[in-house]
């Protein structure tokens, strides 16, 4: 299945761009996608120990199996207030 | 007006401190506290001249609402927190934060937790721009 992940904040200016493409097989985890992004993106690999992962409007775990059309968000460390 | 007794919001407009503090009234309270985050002119020796604020909205707000609603369940009998998007000035108010409840010791706890939430949880980062670098995103507070 491919997916469209979204980017924020430094992850953004990194990629050139605020989404990426990942495509993953069905029964892959959120720890599944990160590697992915990785392996296709190398220029985000070390931004990628320091973020996490928003579903919708929710967090999720590494463990959190991913299925079509998940709307999924990398979330680098924020800076609000 | 939110029935609930608390409420979160994000916007792009200026915050007024006095509507905050008018939504946190109530006829059992005896304090109302509220937080101003203000966009200051040096951050890590260098001279900010205006900040953008950038945010996942669905998250941040949902962040946003489970942070004031978990400061009433602590003991506020209402709490309030709007975060400001969008580029900012100098001096400009970026987050107002503020609960109401009976008497004031229990609500400078509140605030001080609540900022430290969502300091560390809500999905918004700064963009700073500076006189004399290029801009910088801000992660981690």
């Amino acid at each position: 299945m491919n997916l469209n992940i979204l980017l924020f904040a430094s992850l953004k200016d990194a990629a050139g761009s605020s989404t990426i493409d990942i495509k993953l097989t069905e029964g892959d985890r959120v720890a599944d996608l990160i590697e992915a992004i990785r392996r296709d993106h190398p220029q985000l690999s070390e931004r990628l120990d320091h973020v996490r992962v928003a579903l919708g409007d929710e967090f999720v775990t590494p463990e959190t199996v991913i299925t079509e059309g998940a709307e999924l968000a990398l979330i680098p460390p924020v800076s609000g207030g | 007006m939110s029935p609930e007794p608390y409420s979160a919001s994000l916007t792009r407009d200026p915050l007024s401190t006095e509507e905050a503090s008018r939504w946190l009234q109530d006829s059992t309270c005896g304090a109302i506290h509220l937080f101003c985050g203000v966009v200051r002119d040096l951050n890590r020796e260098q001279t900010v001249t205006r900040i953008e604020y950038h945010s996942h909205e669905p998250l941040a707000l949902k962040s946003l609402e489970k942070i004031v609603a978990g400061l009433v369940e602590s003991g506020a009998t209402k709490a309030i927190a709007i975060h400001r998007l969008g580029m900012l000035e100098v001096g400009e108010t970026s987050i107002l934060l503020g609960v109401s409840l009976p008497h004031r010791k229990r609500g400078f706890e509140l605030l001080e937790r609540g900022m430290l939430e969502i300091k560390s949880e809500v999905a918004v980062w700064k963009h700073e721009h500076y006189t004399d670098s290029p801009p910088e995103w801000i992660e981690g507070s």
